[in-house]
């Protein structure tokens, strides 16, 4: 038996591989080596870091895309409209909303996009729908900032609201020697508070530092925008090996009947062999009194910081490799009993406004990507396999 | 606002000294705006460099019969030059001093337990400074040229709550210097000049700003004390002075050239004499005071760090800022505060540590000695308020001017603190004896930093959000409009 399926593997990874290295003219695929993707589109696209806006049977997904089939220096944000039927999304044709600018700080690269719905005034009119991105004037995203765009309808086009970042990232700030490149503000996430103008803006900082940061902006009238400090976000209780450690590039929903936020961050650190990402996403939950709270221990050697931060499941540590594998594939493609071994740059689904849709359990979109050199995968190929799945969590103790 | 303070604080002080002293005989009295004199009588203490000495070695003077009513016994002192067994010339000069009552009865400068603590003293032009007492013994820097107020209740070991019996008559003072302690000298010269009987008004100044307490402003202080001498060393009879059985260090009445550079000692009070308040360790750098937002603040300049690097020092200079008084006690404050200038393009570091005195040994508490932690500004110049973390030190953003908050929450004990800080910083009643800041050199290259208004905060506070708090920023607080 042990033989059988030995032999059954062997033929179904001789399948993938010669799919993969199909002849010219058609399309290759993008290795499948564990649940299927929310939709498919053939390899030399990435499709990462979703944002998911869910409205009963549609949902809007929105994510970052290379525009131009296997050039990563074309970044741009994405949306598929989905439908729901017989409980599973079928997802339109991509959409692209937002374009790097022509020549701003921007220029280059935009990426990590979420969207809220709200009352926005800018030039004359009121828009309903407003969108967060990181963006770059390096092909790399180096030294990220974060802009607005907003639109009448949620799937765009996207409107810049302003030629400046309102979240700046400034590299010659950061050290005495200001040369270094930095991966800068990126993955912000918002949430509205009033159904308005007034939102959050959550994102993470990576300057010679790396934090959370919640910065609040009163969008109301985009001509005169009104915005906080940072304020670093609690982060005590996210462990993962480290205690304390942060939220990174952490999707945020918000639970207003519980006064809770639910977060999606990548899990663990620094990986080895390609891509640099993480291998695992996780899920956490903290009271919203708490993500500011200035710690009041009286304190001693002893203390550590009390635990603002939990799972969302304490069963479900994080999604791995082993949670996105397929324990019977169909056709008996063995290949997707391994999982991806990738898995970043997560969401919570959540209604137009940032706010959770169940507080039962949470739909999570994650990005996955092939390692280098998997699959058949040969050169810079590996960069343009991420997808993007989903993936439930129940609400645990 | 803060000098009219200054001249309100003084004023009431000079109020309460004249109400104190009621009909005494002013000649009588050295108040703390007395002028120096420099051509006044001493008696100079010297171990030759030809007389290494190998333990403690005293002198015993006789002073008749002496009466101490006031709270605390004045000693005046120059500290001149010493060198160590290393040949290096030391900061602190270093004596013991032990008083013998008309029994027989010894009482001495032992401290509680031997830990960190400072006494109160003025340097020759009135201006308040302090002196180190630790290890039994006294710790004027090389160079000190004024009074020591020696707390009589806590000699011989007292405390305020429980203070020996100490005697209001004294006919005995042995100046005991050890040349082969810790810090064993090759060569010490010292001058003393009088015994004061001394009461320091307990009138402290009052620095506040909103929820804020200052215990450091980096302003000149005058000390509020009076007091009446009652020996001068200038007219021991040498010849009559009782030596320890090891003795190698040498007395004489000074004479016009031991006393000579005291002019220009002088004359350097009035710009450098606030330095005499701090030391400082480890790598060098410049600190002098410099006019800002709030009166004097303290201007902390390193220089090249590949030009002033000395890897035979901690890799961090340090300036340690005592605090006296009422300060000493933390309890009901939510954490250490400061205003703080950065003004270069790019990031500057600190660390603002304080220790704690209790019976374990001293508890040194800073940033350091725990993961990420989160700092507070308040920038007064944007008018932004922020939250930053730590990364074992205090990282201020380039151009920041305002203030900062560290709450107590955010500290922790390093493990190489003699303490390790179980009781929490503020419920175990233990004094807090000193801050220090401290800056890694090779972090701040060539930087300048301004620091003023080192204080205790009270309120609970939340950096100015748009929305969702209820709590008052730290602009509310500090302008009292919580």
């Amino acid at each position: 038996m042990r033989r059988k399926l030995l032999l059954t593997g062997l033929l179904a990874a001789t399948v993938l591989f010669t799919a993969a290295c199909s002849p010219m003219g058609q399309s290759k695929q993008k290795p499948l080596t564990g649940i299927d993707a929310c939709f498919n589109e053939e390899l030399g696209h990435y499709n990462e870091s979703p944002s998911v806006i869910r409205q009963g049977a549609t949902q809007y997904m929105f994510y970052t895309r290379n525009e131009t089939k296997n050039d990563d220096t074309t970044d741009t944000i994405a949306v598929r409209k989905a439908t729901l039927s017989g409980g599973k999304w079928s997802y339109g044709d991509a959409k692209t909303i937002l374009r790097p600018s022509e020549n701003g700080w921007d220029k280059a690269s935009v990426f990590g996009a979420d969207v809220v719905k709200g009352k926005f005034a800018f030039e004359g009119k009121t828009y309903s729908y407003l969108m967060v991105y990181s963006g770059s004037s390096k092909s790399n995203r180096g030294n990220a900032q974060i802009g607005f765009a907003v639109s009448e309808t949620i799937d765009g086009e996207y409107i810049r609201v302003s030629d400046k970042p309102l979240v700046v990232f400034d590299k010659t700030t950061q050290t005495p020697v200001g040369l270094k490149n930095y991966k800068g503000a990126v993955e912000p996430s918002i949430v509205s508070y009033d159904q308005k103008g007034k939102v959050t803006v959550f994102y993470t900082f990576y300057g010679y530092f790396e934090c959370n940061y919640a910065m609040q902006f009163d969008l109301s009238d985009l001509s005169a925008i009104k915005k906080s400090g940072n304020v670093r976000v609690n982060t005590a209780g996210v462990a993962d090996g480290v205690e304390n450690t942060m939220l990174y590039s952490g999707d945020w929903v918000y639970d207003p009947d519980e006064d809770m936020y639910a977060v999606c961050r990548n899990y663990g650190g620094k990986v080895s062999g390609l891509p640099t990402v993480s291998e695992a996403v996780q899920t956490l939950k903290a009271s919203g009194a708490d993500i500011y709270k200035i710690n009041d221990n009286a304190p001693n050697e002893n203390t550590m910081l009390t635990a603002v931060w939990s799972l969302y499941n304490n069963k479900q540590r994080r999604i791995s490799a082993v949670h996105t594998a397929m324990d019977s594939p169909d056709g008996e493609d063995m290949t997707r009993t391994n999982g991806y071994k990738r898995i970043y740059n997560g969401c919570i689904a959540s209604d137009a406004y940032g706010y959770t849709i169940s507080s039962r359990e949470i739909n999570v979109y994650f990005t996955s990507s092939a390692l280098s050199g998997a699959e058949g995968l040969e050169g810079d190929e590996y960069k343009f396999t991420p997808m993007i799945h989903e993936y439930t969590i129940g609400r645990g103790a | 606002m803060k000098q009219n303070l200054k001249k309100w604080v003084t004023r009431l002080a000079c109020l309460a000294m004249t109400l104190f002293m009621g009909t005494a005989n002013t000649s009588d009295v050295l108040t703390a705006f007395a002028t120096a004199k420099t051509d006044e009588k001493a008696m100079t203490l010297e171990l030759p460099s030809s007389a290494r000495g190998t333990g403690a070695d005293y002198l015993e003077i006789d002073l008749g019969s002496l009466n101490i009513t006031g709270t605390h016994i004045g000693i005046k002192v120059n500290p001149v030059t010493a060198t160590d067994q290393n040949g290096n010339s030391p900061k602190w000069s270093m004596f013991r001093f032990i008083f013998t009552d008309a029994n027989g009865k010894q009482y001495n400068t032992d401290n509680f337990g031997g830990i960190d603590s400072v006494i109160p003293a003025a340097n020759a032009d009135g201006s308040a400074t302090q002196v180190t007492w630790m290890y039994s013994y006294l710790w004027p820097l090389q160079g000190f040229y004024g009074t020591m107020y020696l707390p009589w209740a806590l000699s011989n070991g007292g405390t305020e709550e429980k203070p020996t019996q100490a005697p209001t008559e004294i006919v005995k003072i042995r100046i005991q210097h050890n040349s082969s302690y810790t810090t064993a000298r090759r060569h010490m010269l010292a001058n003393f000049f009088t015994l004061t009987d001394a009461t320091l008004v307990a009138e402290e100044k009052e620095v506040s700003y909103g929820d804020v307490k200052v215990f450091e402003d980096f302003e000149n202080e005058v000390l509020s004390v009076t007091e009446k001498e009652i020996f001068n060393f200038g007219d021991v009879d040498l010849d009559a002075v009782t030596w320890s059985d090891n003795k190698v260090m040498e007395a004489r009445t000074a004479t016009t050239a031991d006393l000579a550079h005291l002019e220009g000692i002088m004359s350097k009070l009035a710009t450098e004499g606030f330095k005499s308040k701090y030391s400082t360790s480890g790598q060098i750098f410049d600190f002098s005071r410099e006019q800002q937002t709030f009166g004097n603040a303290l201007k902390w300049e390193y220089g090249s760090f590949y030009d002033l690097y000395d890897s035979k020092l901690n890799s961090y200079g340090s300036l340690t800022v005592p605090i006296t008084g009422k300060y000493t006690d933390f309890r009901g404050a939510k954490g250490l505060t400061l205003w703080m200038k950065n003004p270069q393009p790019y990031p500057v570091s600190f660390n603002l540590e304080f220790a704690e005195a209790d019976d374990t040994g001293n508890e040194r508490w800073n940033l350091n000695g725990t993961d990420y932690r989160t700092a507070y500004f308040y920038d007064v110049v944007t008018g932004e308020e922020f939250s930053s973390p730590t990364l074992h030190v205090l990282f201020v953003p380039a151009n920041f001017e305002g203030w900062i908050r560290l709450p107590f929450s955010q500290y922790a004990c390093p493990s190489w603190s003699m303490g390790q800080g179980h009781d929490g910083i503020y419920e175990e009643n233990n004094p807090h004896t000193n801050i220090y800041i401290t800056s890694q050199f090779a972090l701040n290259d060539s930087v300048t930093m301004y620091f003023d208004n080192i204080g205790l905060y009270y309120d609970d506070f939340n950096v100015g959000m748009l929305f969702g708090s209820t709590l008052p920023s730290i602009k509310d607080c500090v302008e009292g409009q919580k």
